[in-house]
C-alpha cells in the first residue's frame, strides 16, 4: 500500500500486555510508532503515522471498540489489521469478521506466533 | 334312580320341545337364538381374554377373568337350552346353571366394592394432562439446565481468558526484565521461564479452542509448544519432527506433559548441538496397558545434562507426579523415554 509508513501501531488498553507486544515487535525488527488504549486514540495515530500495520484488541477502554477502530482505519488510512483477542465467543468473532482482518489471533501471544503472523501478513 | 339318570335321563321327563309342540317355527326360533347367543358369549369372552393377556399393566385385571369366566358359563347354558330342546339333559342343565350362577353372584359381589376403586384410577384424559404437565416440566427443567450449563461454560470460558491473560501480563514483564539483565545466565535463566510460562498459556489457549472446555487433542500441543521452543532457540541448523498419536487430555496431565516437552527439548536445544546442525525428534505413542510414551530424541553428542540445575529438578519432580519411569538412553545421541499412564479423560 502506498504512503503507508513502515511501522507498527499497537491497539491494547493494558499497559503491560501492550508493552509485552511492543517489545516483541522491536526484537523481530519492527519500529512501533505508537500503543493506543482507546478506539479513538488508535485511529487519530493511525491517521497521524499511517502504519503498515495495526495489532488491534478488540475490548478496549472507552467507546467503541477495536472492530470500530479497525473500519475506520481501513476506511481513511488503509493499513493491514491483525486482530489479537482474549475473545472466542462467536458474536466477538463475527464482529472481527466485518473487518475482514488479514488476520486474527488468540491471547495469550507466546514465543513466535506473533512473529509469524506478522511476517506472513506483511509478506501477503 | 341313579346319579347318570338324573343327569342325563330324568325318567318321566320330556324334551323341552314338547313344549313347544314341537312347532317348527317356534323350536328353529329358540334353537337358533340360543345358538347365536351362545356363539357370542363365548367370543365375548374370548377377546376379553386376549386384552388382558396383552395389557400386562392393567390394574384389577381378575375382575376381568370373573367376567370371562361367567360370561363363558352362560354361553354353556345357551348351548345346553338348544340340546335340552330335544334332549332331556335337565340335570346337566341345572347343574350348568348352578356353576353359572356362583359365577354371576360372585362377579356380581366382587363388581361393586371394585367401582370406587376402578373410579380412582385416572381416566385418560387425567393422563394425558398429566403427561403433558411432566412434559412442561421436564422441559423446563432441561432449560434450566442448558441455561445453567451455558453459564458454566460462560464462566469457564472466563477464568480461562483470565488465566491466560494474566500469563500474557507475566510473560511481559519477563521479557521486560529480561531485555534490562546484562548477565548472560540471568537473561538465560528469565529466557527459560518465558519458556514454561509458554507452555502454560499455550495448554489454556487448547482449553479455550475445546468443545467441552475440558479435554484437547495434545498432538496439534506438542507440534507447537516444540517448534516454539527450537524456534526460540538460537540454531537454525537444527530440524524438529513431531509424531504423537491423537489423544485427548485434560489439564492434570497435559501441563506437566508440556512442560516436560518444554525442558527436554530446550536441553537439546542448548546442549546437544555445539555446531548448531542436528535433529530433535519428539514422539508421543500408545503403549500397552494404557500407557503412553514420551520420547525426545537428538542426535547430538550425546551428554547427558541430567542432575543438576533447575530443569533436572523440574523434570525429575514431573516424572514423579506423572507417576512414571524416565529412561535415558545415549544411543547416537541423547534419547529420553517417559513411560507415562494414560489420562483418564483418554
Amino acid at each position: 500500500m502506498s504512503g503507508l509508513s513502515d511501522c507498527v501501531l499497537v491497539v491494547e488498553d493494558e499497559y503491560l500486555i501492550a508493552e509485552g507486544l511492543r517489545l516483541q515487535l522491536q526484537d523481530i525488527g519492527h519500529t512501533v510508532c505508537g500503543v493506543a488504549a482507546t478506539a479513538r486514540d488508535a485511529v487519530a495515530m493511525a491517521e497521524a503515522h499511517r502504519p503498515s500495520l495495526v495489532l488491534m484488541d478488540v475490548r478496549l477502554r472507552g467507546s467503541g471498540d477495536g472492530v470500530d477502530a479497525a473500519l475506520a482505519i481501513h476506511a481513511r488510512v488503509g493499513s493491514k489489521v491483525i486482530f489479537v483477542t482474549g475473545s472466542r465467543e462467536p458474536a466477538t468473532l463475527e464482529r472481527i469478521k466485518l473487518d475482514h482482518p488479514a488476520a486474527v489471533l488468540f491471547k495469550p501471544l507466546f514465543g513466535r506466533q506473533l512473529q509469524n503472523a506478522v511476517e506472513q501478513v506483511l509478506a501477503g | 334312580m341313579s346319579l347318570w339318570n338324573w343327569l342325563f335321563n330324568p325318567s318321566g321327563l320330556t324334551a323341552h320341545g314338547f313344549c313347544l309342540s314341537w312347532a317348527p317355527g317356534l323350536v328353529a326360533l329358540h334353537a337358533g337364538s340360543d345358538a347365536l347367543i351362545g356363539l357370542a358369549y363365548f367370543s365375548i369372552p374370548l377377546a376379553l381374554a386376549w386384552f388382558v393377556r396383552e395389557r400386562r399393566d392393567l390394574a384389577y385385571s381378575w375382575i376381568v377373568s370373573l367376567f370371562v369366566a361367567f360370561i363363558l358359563a352362560c354361553g354353556t347354558t345357551h348351548l345346553f337350552s338348544i340340546l335340552t330342546l330335544w334332549v332331556p339333559v335337565y340335570g346337566v342343565e341345572g347343574m350348568v346353571k348352578a356353576i353359572t350362577a356362583a359365577l354371576s353372584i360372585a362377579t356380581a359381589i366382587a363388581l361393586w366394592p371394585l367401582v370406587p376403586k376402578l373410579l380412582a384410577l385416572p381416566s385418560p384424559d387425567q393422563l394425558r394432562e398429566l403427561n403433558a404437565d411432566l412434559e412442561r416440566r421436564v422441559s423446563s427443567r432441561t432449560a434450566e439446565l442448558q441455561a445453567a450449563l451455558e453459564q458454566r461454560d460462560l464462566l469457564l470460558r472466563e477464568v480461562y481468558h483470565r488465566v491466560k491473560n494474566n500469563l500474557q501480563t507475566v510473560d511481559a514483564l519477563l521479557h521486560m526484565q529480561a531485555r534490562r539483565t546484562t548477565d548472560p545466565e540471568a537473561r538465560e535463566g528469565l529466557g527459560d521461564l518465558r519458556g514454561r510460562v509458554f507452555a502454560l498459556g499455550l495448554v489454556h489457549q487448547q482449553l479455550m479452542g475445546s468443545e467441552n472446555l475440558t479435554t484437547f487433542d495434545i498432538a496439534p500441543f506438542l507440534k507447537e509448544l516444540s517448534t516454539n521452543i527450537l524456534q526460540g532457540g538460537e540454531h537454525d541448523g537444527v530440524t524438529l519432527s513431531v509424531a504423537a498419536c491423537p489423544l485427548q487430555v485434560g489439564l492434570d496431565f497435559a501441563i506437566p506433559l508440556g512442560l516436560l516437552v518444554t525442558e527436554l527439548v530446550t536441553n537439546s536445544l542448548k546442549h546437544a548441538f555445539p555446531g548448531g546442525v542436528g535433529h530433535i525428534a519428539v514422539t508421543l505413542a500408545k503403549g500397552e496397558d494404557d500407557k503412553v510414551l514420551l520420547t525426545i530424541a537428538d542426535n547430538g553428542r550425546g551428554q547427558s545434562e541430567a542432575g543438576s540445575g533447575l530443569g533436572a529438578s523440574i523434570i525429575k519432580g514431573l516424572v514423579a507426579q506423572l507417576d512414571a519411569v524416565m529412561r535415558v538412553v545415549e544411543d547416537d545421541g541423547l534419547k529420553t523415554e517417559i513411560l507415562a499412564a494414560a489420562p483418564l479423560a483418554a
